[in-house]
């Protein structure tokens, strides 16, 4: 419990430590947003002016001591500087974009990879393991990039079964949910396969299997239990990494997930936008890896015992 | 147990999270409904669908209205506008939606002659100082309010108001005074007669919106414009798509299309694709209908697409380069001519741009008014041994390497651009160029924010820079003393020019005006602050479904008259 709350307290740490490093790296970098909403004509006196009231030439330190006082007392995440849209609303608008596409990933990448690791650590010397581990180094290595162009040319472009672009009905996940789910599946397969022929060959089983135990029993028990953990925690973090947004399925894909918001609103130096959607991924991120780790002590009584 | 607990986890995070769009995509639906509308609204899944089929409709809507499905045409964005303000900070994207929703005093054609369009007519007076405009009757914004005199008096305040961010903010401090004569009736006193005020309000950031509106939405008016123009805002899923339907009280279009009322096109989408080849396969599977293309490659694999028509269109563009002409060494006018002499534009074209695109040799370009052929032959020709030899009159000493020195100090350059597409070839090509003669030359790319940033401050050598502009006042703008330190990039100073210039301003006669235009290209060719290199070939891609359209200024695509025909 004691591990858990220590846990809880530096999560909380890094989504604070995460924001600031977001703000100075954006107030380092060339330019602001009064770039982008500046008039070319305007004459110096309007540019101070509007940058005065856009608060662009405080100091760092005070920018972000403004900001953070009006997120914790207020819960108000601001405004776009560019749109005038509540960052809040363009947060929860991408986030669940974002959300559905990582479940949906995540799930079928789970399905598939686990599905395919078992098969092939189990059926060792036949045609499926060659197939499954080269299959596998495949599709890890196949940028996601040319797979998502490839699956719209096939699925849109020269069948029409799905659409190219766009989102607002569970049609418009299918193509980039497999786009990332493919990768990660091929990812998660060849950990549970050499986890798995890990264990199969550990010495616990040979005994187990010697003093007679039903197969049923020995995977239940022995096998799955020491091999599912390292696996859970792989599919976690790349289910938060994807909760983070990814930029360049949404790209293709016309979609308006959070890797899109956060990349655009960089481009734009709106900072607001940025700061929120850095928090956001943050928390995320934080909170899965938090209840990760109590998976694991759920999963693996040893973990507990090992941290106290 | 455990892992009925971890079931329960994942199920339930599963189904929070296929719970939410089920609700907005409702909510969009019920918005939309409309009592006696010919499409059924639908949800935004099946509109999908509706758009595809739906594209190749055939019948007008005169023939049994009940029965037509509507028509609809969509057309890509590459990024969201963020905001449709038309008074606010210009929104990549803007330009192309603002004339569905609104509309402006004068309508500006393909010619750029002016037409009357929310102004039934108006009356220049006091030597081109004051403008008298009386409105037609009976307008209506998409609220229901009215358009009248106090409405427009109310949107020209509010550029005026919004200085520093309105693109229009500069052109509009012309305006001393304005003063409601009647309800339909409204006298703009100027500080000086200006040749250029129309063209100011034809643009679509002078386009005229709700004051009640204004009003009622207050920060979030970007989000919900309100104008008076033949659609109006229906539905916008923020990076995803922005939908309107047409507005069928519009009486008001501008003399040069045919019809007057609402248009046949029942709903333009716009829908946002940021990837160039996604917005080809969406064109291919007809989820899309028109797009804005200008690199070269596109242009050649769109011209190979049966059901594409590929129309060229013009921003009055040029493409040149800019010289920083307070720094060594380009506060000389002869090293500029080095660069001049140096650079084979004819094969920038071919090299960089694949031949789309035409080699310039003015400044003013064929489309503006105070294009003058004859000025050509002012143009630095193509000549590097010319070049060369200038250099050594300038007292440069070639070294063995081919390379240049003055006093020990060799000569090597820094050539500025922003990171756009096709900026990096063509910088590529130039420093070839210049290598040939060789003076060696490092390419400093930077985002445009940043970019704009640098050459305003003057922080670079020289430039490559690009106009799109509907009026030769382009020169007064980028080039005259007033603007050093705004749009005067090249810190040039000419008072004979700057003379010409403001003459241009407040000069009503088209003749005489462009009389003007002629000397100010004489003296900059002499001056050479810039070198002209080309003027880019863009292009709008359509439907070949899509019929009676027409290519207004700018290339604006006026889809009033159109219909989809399959």
């Amino acid at each position: 419990m004691k591990r858990i709350f220590v846990r809880f307290l530096s999560g909380l740490a890094t989504v604070f430590v995460a924001s600031f490093l977001a703000f100075l790296i954006l107030d380092y970098a060339p330019g602001d947003v009064g770039d982008r909403l500046i008039s070319e004509t305007a004459t110096e006196a309007q540019i101070a002016e509007v940058r005065d009231s856009l608060g662009l030439d405080l100091a760092v330190s005070e920018r972000y001591f403004l900001y953070i006082k009006s997120v914790l007392l207020n819960g108000d995440f601001g405004r776009s500087l560019v749109s005038q849209r509540s960052v809040a609303t363009l947060i929860y608008s991408a986030l669940k974009y974002t959300v559905i596409l990582a479940c949906l990933s995540t799930f079928l990448a789970t399905l598939l990879g686990i599905t395919l690791g078992v098969w092939s650590a189990n059926s060792s010397g036949k045609w499926v393991e060659p197939i499954v581990s080269t299959g596998s180094m495949f599709w890890i290595s196949v940028p996601v990039y040319g797979l998502a162009l490839f699956l719209v040319q096939f699925f849109a472009v020269q069948n029409h079964w799905l659409p190219v672009v766009g989102g607002g009905s569970w049609i418009h996940f299918i193509l980039p949910g497999i786009s990332l789910a493919l990768p990660f599946s091929a990812a998660v397969a060849r950990l549970t396969r050499s986890n798995l022929k890990m264990i199969l060959a550990s010495p616990h089983i040979i005994t187990a299997k010697s003093k007679g135990l039903t197969s049923h029993l020995i995977w239940h028990r022995h096998i799955v239990r020491n091999a599912l953990p390292p696996v859970v925690s792989m599919i976690g973090l790349r289910f938060g990494s994807l909760l983070g947004g990814t930029f360049v399925v949404e790209t293709i894909f016309g979609f308006p997930g959070l890797g899109r918001l956060t990349v655009e609103a960089i481009f734009d130096q709106d900072f607001p936008v940025v700061l929120g959607a850095v928090l956001c991924a943050a928390i995320v991120f934080q909170t899965i890896n938090f209840f990760l780790d109590v998976l694991h002590i759920l999963l693996d009584p040893r973990v507990e015992q090992k941290a106290l | 147990m455990k892992r009925l607990i971890l079931f329960l986890m994942v199920i339930g995070l599963l189904s929070a999270c296929t719970a939410k769009p089920t609700e907005t995509l409702q909510g969009a639906a019920s918005e939309g409904a409309d009592s006696e509308s010919v499409f059924l609204p639908v949800l935004e899944g099946e509109s999908q669908e509706a758009m595809e089929s739906n594209s190749g409709e055939t019948e007008p809507i005169t023939t049994e209205s009940v029965e037509v499905e509507p028509m609809v045409v969509t057309r890509v964005l590459t990024s969201d506008p963020n905001s449709l303000d038309p008074h606010g900070a210009i929104s990549a994207g803007q330009n192309v939606v603002l004339p569905f929703l609104l509309d402006t005093l004068v309508y500006r054609d393909e010619n750029n002659k002016y037409h009357p369009y929310l102004a039934e007519s108006w009356q220049v007076l006091e030597g081109g100082r004051v403008y008298q405009f009386v409105l037609k009757s009976g307008v209506k914004f998409h609220d229901g309010s009215d358009l009248n005199a106090d409405a427009v008096r109310f949107n020209f305040q509010r550029i005026k108001d919004a200085s520093g961010i309105s693109p229009l903010a500069g052109s509009f401090a012309i305006i001393e005074s304005m003063e409601v004569v009647d309800e339909l009736t409204l006298r703009i006193t100027l500080t000086a007669p200006s040749a250029t005020f129309l063209g100011t309000i034809s643009t679509p950031y002078a386009g005229i919106v709700s004051p009640t509106a204004v009003e009622v939405w207050g920060e979030e008016f970007g989000q919900h414009l309100v104008g008076s123009g033949a659609y109006q805002l229906d539905d916008w899923e923020t990076g995803l798509f922005i939908s309107l339907v047409k507005n069928e009280n519009y009486q008001w279009a501008p003399q040069p299309i045919k019809n007057q009322g609402a248009p046949y096109i029942d709903e333009m989408n716009f829908k946002i694709i940021p990837d160039a080849t996604m917005q080809y396969n969406a064109f291919l599977s007809g989820e899309v209908d028109i797009l804005f293309i200008n690199d070269p490659e596109q242009v050649k694999t769109f011209q190979q697409v049966p059901e594409a028509v590929v129309e060229p269109i013009t921003l009055n563009s040029l493409i040149y380069i800019g010289f920083n002409c307070t720094q060594a060494p380009f506060d000389q006018v002869t090293m500029r001519k080095v660069i001049a002499h140096a650079i084979d534009k004819e094969l920038l074209v071919e090299l960089a741009l694949g031949g789309v695109g035409s080699a310039a040799h003015t400044l003013i370009v064929p489309t503006l008014a105070g294009y003058d052929e004859s000025l050509e032959t002012l143009d630095p020709t193509y000549d590097p041994a010319l070049s060369q030899s200038i250099l050594r009159e300038e007292g440069y000493q070639q070294e063995n390497n081919g390379t240049w020195t003055k006093n020990g100090q060799p000569l090597a350059l820094e050539l500025l651009i922003s990171t756009r597409s096709p900026n990096e070839a063509l910088a590529t090509v130039v420093q070839a160029q210049l290598k040939e003669i060789g003076i060696p030359v490092t390419i400093n790319a930077l985002d445009s924010g940043a970019a704009r940033t640098a050459a305003t401050s003057g922080d670079y050598q020289f430039s490559i820079w690009r106009y799109d502009w509907n009026d030769p006042d382009i020169l007064n703008m980028y080039l005259s003393t007033e603007m050093i330190g705004r749009t005067n990039r090249q810190f040039y100073s000419n008072p004979d020019l700057d003379q010409i210039l403001a003459e241009g301003e407040t000069q009503l006669d088209e003749a005489a005006r462009e009389q003007l235009y002629v000397q100010a290209q004489q003296i900059l060719m002499q001056d050479l602050p810039w070198i002209p290199l080309y003027v880019p070939l863009d292009f709008v891609v359509m439907r070949n479904t899509i019929q009676d359209y027409q290519i207004g200024s700018m290339g604006r695509i006026v889809l009033n008259d159109a219909v989809v025909k399959k």
